[in-house]
C-alpha cells in the first residue's frame, strides 16, 4: 500500500493469491410475471467481488444489472419477481437460502446498498438522525448519544458540513448532491464488507457526479471495502473499477481488467458500446457510431445469441446457439462464437 | 405555524357568517312555514302566533334580530338598557314549545357526541387495523376478505345493519339490549351504562370503518412502493419496523383529510341509528327540525355541524403539517 503526497491511500496489485471472494453470483435466474407473460430479466448471470475489489458492472437500461444487484439482498419482490435458479454467496452462505432473520443482519449490516435517486430514496418523513440511528442501533447495537455521535461521525466522513447541527434536517432540506451523501454515510456507518452501488450519480448534475464518485472511491479505499458499482456510464467504469462485467439482455457478455476491455473489447456488444462514446484521445472528427436496432423483448429471447439481430459479425451458428461465457485463446472472457481482435473478426469477415 | 393558525381562526367568524345567510335565506324561501299544519288553523290564531315570533316582519328585518341575538356577548336589552349578558341564543324552538334551541343543543348534542366517540373509535381501530394488513399483503386472502366486507360495509345501508345488528345480539342471542339509552340521560349517564351504546355504535362506525380501510389500504400501497421503503429494507430492518416507522405516516396522510369533516359528521349523530336504538340524540333534529320548518332549530344544527366542520378541518391541516415535515406554512 503506498500514500501518495496528497494523501491518497492506493492499495497495492492483487496477490498472486487471491483471496476467496466475498459475494459470489452464480448462474442467477430471476423472471417476473406481468401480464404480457414473463418476464427473463436474469438469465444465468454470474460475477464475484473479492475483498476490497472494485466491480463494475455495465449495460444498457433493461439489461438485468439492477435486478441482480437487487437480488443479492434478497430485495426483489416475489410475486412479482421469482428467483428461478442459482445462488448468492456471501463467504460461501448462499443468501437466497437464508432465513429472513439471517438475512436481515446481512442487509445493512454486512452488505450494503446505495441506490439512484436521492430524492426519492430517503423517507422525507423522518429526520436524517432517526434514518441513520436505526442502522447504527440495529447492526451496532448503540444506542442513544452513542447512536447519534456515530451517526454525526459518519456523515462528517461523506463530507456534509456542521453535521451536529444537519443530522436532526429532513432530507428536503438537503440539495440532490447532500443527499447522496447521506446515503452513502448511511450505508457505510455499520461498516459493511461490500457496498452495491447502484447507478448512484445517474439522477445528479455532472459537476456533483465526479465528487460522489471520488467520495466512493475514497471510502472503499479506506476501508478495503468491496465495491459493486453498477453504472451505464463507461467514462465512470474507467477511473474507479478494476474489474468490468458486461451485460445484455440479463447474461453476462464479457468479463475483463478494466485496461484490457478499453483497449481491446471481445465481445462485439462491448466493441459497439465502446464506439459508440465519445474518448478524448483519439483524433477529432470520428464519428460516433450508435448501435443499430433495439435490445430484444425479455419476454421472448431469440434461441440464440440475443445481441446476434444487432451484431455485425453475425455468424449462421449465432442464431441457433446461446454462447457461454468462456475463456478465449488468451484467456479474456467473453461469451462469443467470433474471435475479435482490436474491432475486427480474426478469421477476417 | 402560530401565524398561519391565527390567520385561520380569523377566516372562521366570516366563514360561519356566510353559513348562517345562506341557511337562513334559503329557509325562508323554502314554501310553508313552522305553523302551517295539516288540518286548518283559525286564521288569527295563526297570525298571533307568527307575531309572537316576528315572523310577520321582513326576513331582512328577522335576519337582523337573529344576528343580534346570536352575538357573543349582548350589551343592552331589548328596551335599550345597558345589561350584559353572554350571547349565542338561537332563540325558541318553534315544535318544541317548553325548550329553546339552546336547551335543545345541550341537552341531545352530548348523547349524540359520546355515541359518535365510540363509534369513531371503533371505526378508527377496525378501518387503520384491516387497511394496514390489507396494504401489506396485498393480493392475500385478507386483502380480498377485508375488502369485500369493506365493500359490504359501504353498500348496505344504516337502516338495515342496524336491524340486523339488534337482531342477532338483541333479540336471539340476548347479548345486549335492543335498543334504548341509559336512564340517567346525556353525556355521562350513557358512559356509565355502555351496553346500550355498542350496538348503535357498530352500525354507525361501519360506514366509516370501510371508507378508513379502502383509504389506508390505498395509501399504504402507494407509499409501499416508493424508493424509501426499499431502502428500509435495505438496511435489514424488520417488516413491522418499516411499517410503523416508515410507511404509516405517508399512508395516513389521505385518511387524515377524509377524517376532517367525517368527524364532524360522525359526531352529530345521525337520524337512522338514532331512530332505530331510540338514542335521544340530536341527529334527529336535523331532518325534523328542516321537514317542521323550525326555523330557529335548523340554524341551530346548522351552526353545529358548521362549527364542527371548520375545527375538525382546521385541525386536519395542523396534523397534516404535523406528519408531513415538507409541509410548510406560510
Amino acid at each position: 500500500m503506498t500514500v501518495t503526497p496528497w494523501g491518497e491511500v492506493i492499495p497495492d496489485k492483487p496477490k498472486a493469491a487471491p483471496q476467496p471472494p466475498v459475494l459470489e453470483v452464480k448462474d442467477l435466474h430471476v423472471h417476473f410475471r406481468t401480464d404480457d407473460g414473463r418476464v427473463y430479466a436474469v438469465n444465468g448471470v454470474s460475477y464475484d467481488v473479492a475483498p476490497g475489489e472494485s466491480l463494475a458492472v455495465v449495460g444498457e437500461s433493461g439489461c438485468g444489472k439492477s435486478v441482480t444487484a437487487m437480488s443479492i439482498l434478497g430485495l426483489v419482490k416475489t410475486p412479482p419477481g421469482i428467483m428461478a435458479g442459482g445462488q448468492v454467496l456471501y463467504r460461501g452462505r448462499d443468501l437466497l437460502k437464508l432465513k429472513p432473520r439471517e438475512l436481515r443482519q446481512i442487509r445493512g449490516g454486512k452488505i450494503s446498498m446505495i441506490f439512484q435517486d436521492p430524492m426519492t430514496s430517503l423517507n422525507p418523513f423522518l429526520t436524517i438522525r432517526r434514518q441513520l440511528t436505526e442502522a447504527v442501533e440495529l447492526h451496532l447495537g448503540l444506542q442513544g448519544d452513542a447512536a447519534r455521535d456515530k451517526a454525526v461521525d459518519a456523515l462528517r466522513q461523506v463530507g456534509i458540513p456542521a453535521p451536529e447541527d444537519r443530522i436532526d434536517s429532513y432530507p428536503h432540506e438537503f440539495s440532490g448532491g447532500m443527499r447522496q451523501r447521506v446515503m452513502i454515510a448511511m450505508s457505510l456507518v455499520t461498516g459493511p464488507e461490500l457496498l452495491i452501488a447502484d447507478e448512484p450519480t445517474t439522477a445528479l448534475d455532472v459537476t456533483i457526479q465526479a465528487q460522489i464518485l471520488e467520495l466512493i472511491q475514497r471510502l472503499q479505499r479506506e476501508r478495503k471495502m468491496g465495491l459493486v458499482l453498477i453504472t451505464h456510464d463507461l467514462s465512470v467504469v474507467a477511473g474507479m473499477c478494476s474489474r468490468v462485467v458486461v451485460m445484455y439482455a440479463g447474461r453476462v457478455v464479457e468479463e475483463a481488467a478494466v485496461d484490457d476491455l478499453f483497449a481491446d473489447p471481445r465481445h462485439p456488444y462491448t466493441l459497439s458500446l465502446l464506439e459508440s462514446v465519445p474518448r478524448l484521445d483519439e483524433p477529432a472528427g470520428r464519428k460516433l457510431r450508435p448501435i443499430e436496432g433495439l435490445p430484444p423483448k425479455l419476454t421472448s429471447l431469440p434461441a440464440g445469441c440475443a445481441f446476434a439481430p444487432r451484431c455485425r459479425f453475425v455468424r449462421d451458428r449465432c442464431k441457433k446457439e446461446a454462447p457461454k461465457l468462456e475463456p478465449d485463446a488468451e484467456g479474456r472472457k467473453r461469451a462469443c462464437f467470433v474471435p475479435i481482435r482490436r474491432g475486427r473478426a480474426v478469421d477476417g469477415r | 405555524m402560530g401565524r398561519y393558525l391565527f390567520r385561520r381562526l380569523l377566516q372562521v367568524p366570516i366563514v360561519l357568517l356566510i353559513l348562517v345567510t345562506i341557511s337562513f335565506f334559503l329557509m325562508r324561501a323554502a314554501p310553508g312555514g313552522p305553523f302551517d299544519m295539516d288540518k286548518q288553523v283559525d286564521a288569527d290564531i295563526k297570525r298571533r302566533m307568527e307575531e309572537k315570533y316576528h315572523l310577520d316582519k321582513h326576513p331582512v328585518v328577522q335576519y337582523g334580530m337573529f344576528l343580534r341575538d346570536l352575538a357573543p356577548i349582548h350589551v343592552f336589552d331589548r328596551e335599550g338598557n345597558v345589561s350584559i349578558r353572554p350571547g349565542f341564543d338561537l332563540g325558541p324552538s318553534f315544535k318544541n314549545k317548553s325548550l329553546s334551541v339552546n336547551e335543545v343543543i345541550w341537552l341531545k348534542a352530548p348523547v349524540s357526541a359520546l355515541l359518535g366517540i365510540a363509534a369513531l373509535l371503533i371505526s378508527l381501530v377496525l378501518g387503520l387495523g384491516a387497511g394496514v394488513v390489507a396494504g401489506v399483503r396485498q393480493n392475500s386472502v385478507f386483502d380480498y376478505g377485508s375488502m369485500a366486507v369493506a365493500m359490504v360495509g359501504l353498500a348496505v345501508p344504516t337502516f338495515v345493519v342496524g336491524p340486523l345488528l339488534a337482531l342477532v345480539f338483541g333479540l336471539w342471542w340476548k347479548l345486549l339490549p335492543v335498543a334504548g339509552y341509559a336512564a340517567d340521560g346525556g353525556f355521562f349517564g350513557g358512559l356509565m351504562a355502555p351496553q346500550y351504546l355498542i350496538l348503535p355504535a357498530f352500525a354507525l362506525a361501519l360506514p366509516f370503518a370501510a371508507r378508513i380501510a379502502r383509504l389506508t389500504r390505498a395509501g399504504m400501497l402507494e407509499v409501499i412502493n416508493q424508493d424509501y421503503i426499499r431502502t428500509a429494507w435495505a438496511k435489514g430492518l424488520r417488516e413491522h419496523v418499516i411499517v410503523v416507522r416508515h410507511a404509516l405516516r405517508g399512508a395516513m396522510l389521505p385518511v387524515v383529510s377524509f377524517l376532517g369533516p367525517a368527524v364532524a359528521q360522525i359526531l352529530t349523530g345521525s337520524l337512522v341509528v338514532e331512530q332505530i336504538f331510540a338514542i335521544p340524540g340530536i341527529g334527529r333534529e336535523f331532518v325534523t327540525s328542516a321537514m317542521n320548518r323550525d326555523y330557529t332549530m335548523v340554524m341551530g344544527t346548522v351552526i353545529l355541524f358548521g362549527v364542527l366542520l371548520v375545527a375538525f378541518n382546521l385541525i386536519v391541516d395542523v396534523v397534516y403539517g404535523l406528519l408531513d415535515p415538507r409541509i410548510r406554512y406560510t
